[in-house]
């Protein structure tokens, strides 16, 4: 690594970024050892404090902002890590909102805060009919879903013991997935959509990161490999077939890391906007990156000891939430569009 | 340098360059462009007003009233703009459609050189001239047997007491026949290993011996040319930097060009996106729908937003690390590759809008805005080959971005 090119600057503390890290590749699966339940994963994230890390200092939390949640992100893509850490952390604070003090669900926040009980999550796609797609459902206690309207949004908290749940094969082998068909919620909240903007925001920028992580691990894997194996009498990394494809994905990559540092800092108002755009960009770069480390394997690429089929599955994952990326390209097209046709009164 | 010459340099130009706030200074600079814009430009049509003529009388204009050298230092005569306020000219510039400049290299790469690398003569003779743009400059350095392998030129510079003789010749050399200066790469040392025996010279192209023959390009148009040189005497004193020492110069040079230089480019496309949006909007097919509502075309004009942004960032993290004084070595080739390829892409996407229209050339002037979408969407061609192609950009990349074998 010779040349400036690699911004893998991070986005918030370098101390802090390399502990997580650290850390986490402590606990890295490999395709060959890796448990679907992870059980070093969760005690690490509760005990490091991450599950707290977005809620605000006055809410009892660590209050790290959107730059730590960056830098949390990208290292869950890069070390495959596994359950619902992102997605407790961002909804903490608006659960911890919105939540009854009072009644019998009191003790819930306290104890989600505290990593006792585990979400799954789902976002308002799948066929109810079916049932939700729901990530994480395998530990789930509780299940999160977040219906988004055209002027408000509802969040609603079910109780996966009482809800009809199916656990199916998981694309991503390190996540589980099952249908759920949920009986009435523990508890719903109706909230304006500015009001969830926060919290949409938030969701981007770690999914985002979370696929650049993925990303830029799996480029790593090409890197090494193709400086190593020798074919014609060279290593194949001195064709410039291959060299273009690995340029290709990092720009990309630097692109997307550029994307979510905006999204990190952008101003409220246009920060969901540049939060889709990040994620997008990130998305486009991870599935390039991915897709580029299989084939520049081989056949190897194509072995499931070779692990790197869990980044390409993660990837692939990460890009169909939210109903997938194109429909997040969809709607930053029509902004666009939109934009443009107002500044030229059409 | 004494308080005067600061209060002279800093008082050029009209009032907006010394606004208190961003804000004041894009309501000022939008307004001078609305006066000044059409003033200029009278009658001419989208063909004429893009022409070199307009383009160099636009340019000499600004020049002449003060806006150039935003970017340099007080004491060199500049402006010293923020970053953010020379972001907002470029935008202002595209949004109001002033046409492109003439003196590209003499600007956005003899100017940086020589800040960086001239000595206080060569300082003084230039950069006056190209602030009031009464010099125009191109750059000799591709040549018929070193295109993308520039080391291998051979356009050789013989010293002879306190000259040097040049002979060989230059090509593709943008504006070569309307250009007083040329920064020339020469070759100074014929038994030095490839780079070790380049030289850089600031070369009179009025001088005996120096032909051009201008080099017609698929737009119909002549920019590129020929350069012949035979026997030209140039004096020891136009080299810049030390002899032999010419490559780190050209390199350096060549980051200028793609961060200072393209930059402009970048901030300029939001706009020609922006018109390929009302292009869209206002084209129909045969069967009444707008362009704009084909899904094929607002899939293509999605992805250019998105790149177009992306673009964006990266330049204003280059222009952030040349602030700081860091050279931008990999990034540079990829805003250029990610600009060129993209800009490209955008008049690919505007021959589409254009339907059957697109069958006609590019200085028909019954054609949308006068024929100028087929002229660009045949220059865009030019963009992923100068300047180090697209090929070149990515093994550069790969080489010393990503540590790949040569």
């Amino acid at each position: 690594m010779s040349d400036d090119s690699f911004k893998n600057t991070g986005f918030s503390d370098p101390e802090l970024r390399a502990a997580v890290a650290v850390a986490m590749a402590g606990v890295a699966p490999t395709a060959m050892t890796l448990d679907i339940e992870a059980p070093k994963h969760w005690p690490l994230a509760r005990e490091m404090g991450w599950l707290t890390a977005y809620l605000p200092e006055a809410q009892g939390g660590l209050g790290l902002g959107l730059a730590f949640i960056a830098d949390l992100g990208e290292q869950v893509g890069r070390h495959l890590f596994s359950g619902p850490l992102l997605e407790t952390a961002l909804f903490l604070p608006v659960l911890s909102e919105t939540l009854p003090k009072a009644d019998a669900l009191a003790p819930l926040l306290e104890q989600i805060a505290q990593g006792q009980l585990r979400l799954g999550f789902s976002e308002d796609f799948g066929q109810p009919e079916t049932g939700f797609v729901t990530e994480h459902l395998g530990s789930a206690t509780h299940m999160l879903q977040l219906l988004s309207g055209s002027r408000e949004s509802a969040l609603r908290v079910y109780a996966v013991d009482q809800a009809q749940v199916a656990m199916v094969q998981p694309m991503d082998p390190t996540a589980s997935v099952g249908r759920l068909r949920p009986a009435a919620p523990l508890f719903e909240v109706r909230l304006p959509n500015a009001q969830l903007a926060p919290l949409h925001l938030a969701l981007h920028i770690a999914t985002a990161a979370d696929l650049l992580g993925a990303g830029e691990e799996a480029l790593v894997r090409a890197l090494e490999h193709v400086k190593t194996r020798r074919q014609f009498g060279q290593p194949i990394g001195g064709f410039q077939v291959v060299k273009h494809r690995l340029a290709d994905v990092r720009s990309a990559l630097d692109v997307a890391r550029l994307a979510l540092a905006r999204a990190v800092q952008a101003p409220q108002l246009q920060a969901v906007d540049s939060g889709r755009m990040a994620r997008v960009l990130a998305a486009e770069a991870a599935l390039a990156a991915t897709a580029a480390a299989v084939q520049l394997h081989g056949g190897l690429g194509f072995s499931w000891e070779m692990d790197l089929h869990l980044w390409l599955k993660r990837v692939r994952r990460l890009n169909a939430r939210s109903g997938g990326t194109a429909a997040l390209r969809h709607a930053t097209g029509e902004r666009i569009i939109r934009a443009a046709l107002e500044v030229s009164g059409i | 340098m004494s308080a005067a010459t600061r209060l002279e340099a800093g008082a050029r130009g009209p009032a907006f360059l010394r606004a208190d706030s961003d804000a004041g200074f894009r309501a000022g600079l939008k307004s001078w462009l609305a006066t000044e814009l059409p003033a200029l430009a009278g009658a001419r049509g989208p063909a004429e007003a893009n022409s070199i003529a307009f383009r160099l009388a636009w340019e000499s204009h600004c020049c002449r009233v003060g806006l150039s050298g935003l970017g340099w230092p007080l004491e060199e005569g500049g402006h010293a703009l923020s970053l953010a306020r020379q972001a907002i000219y470029h935008e202002e510039c595209a949004r109001a459609g002033t046409p492109l400049p003439v003196n590209m290299i003499g600007h956005g790469i003899v100017a940086p050189t020589l800040l960086a690398f001239g000595d206080a003569a060569q300082k003084a003779r230039f950069l006056p001239r190209i602030l009031d743009n009464s010099e125009v400059w191109c750059q000799g350095y591709s040549e018929p047997g070193a295109g993308s392998d520039l080391a291998a030129l051979r356009l050789s510079a013989r010293r002879d007491g306190e000259e040097y003789v040049l002979n060989g010749q230059k090509i593709w050399t943008s504006f070569a026949d309307l250009s007083q200066w040329c920064l020339l790469l020469a070759r100074t040392d014929a038994s030095a290993t490839r780079h070790a025996g380049i030289s850089v010279l600031l070369v009179d192209m009025s001088l005996q011996g120096v032909t051009c023959r201008p080099i017609r390009q698929i737009t119909g148009e002549a920019d590129f040319n020929e350069v012949f040189f035979d026997n030209v005497r140039v004096p020891a004193s136009a080299r810049l930097g030390p002899e032999n020492g010419g490559w780190r110069l050209a390199m350096a040079a060549a980051n200028f060009e793609r961060s200072t230089y393209f930059v402009p480019r970048v901030v300029r496309m939001q706009a020609e996106l922006e018109a390929l949006i009302r292009l869209a909007a206002e084209r129909r097919q045969a069967d009444g729908c707008a362009m704009l509502e084909v899904p094929g075309i607002r899939a293509a004009i999605t992805d250019l937003g998105l790149k177009t942004h992306a673009m964006r960032l990266m330049a204003e993290d280059i222009l952030t690390e040349a602030e700081r004084g860091q050279t931008s070595g990999v990034s540079s080739s990829t805003l250029k590759l990610l600009w060129s390829e993209n800009h490209q892409r955008l008049f690919d996407v505007a021959m589409e809008v254009l339907g059957p229209e697109a069958a006609l050339g590019p200085q028909e002037v019954s054609g949308a805005a006068q024929g100028r979408w087929a002229r660009d969407y045949l220059w865009t061609r030019a963009e992923t080959i100068l300047a180090g192609t697209s090929e070149v950009h990515r093994n550069i990349i790969a080489e010393r971005g990503l540590g790949l074998p040569k």
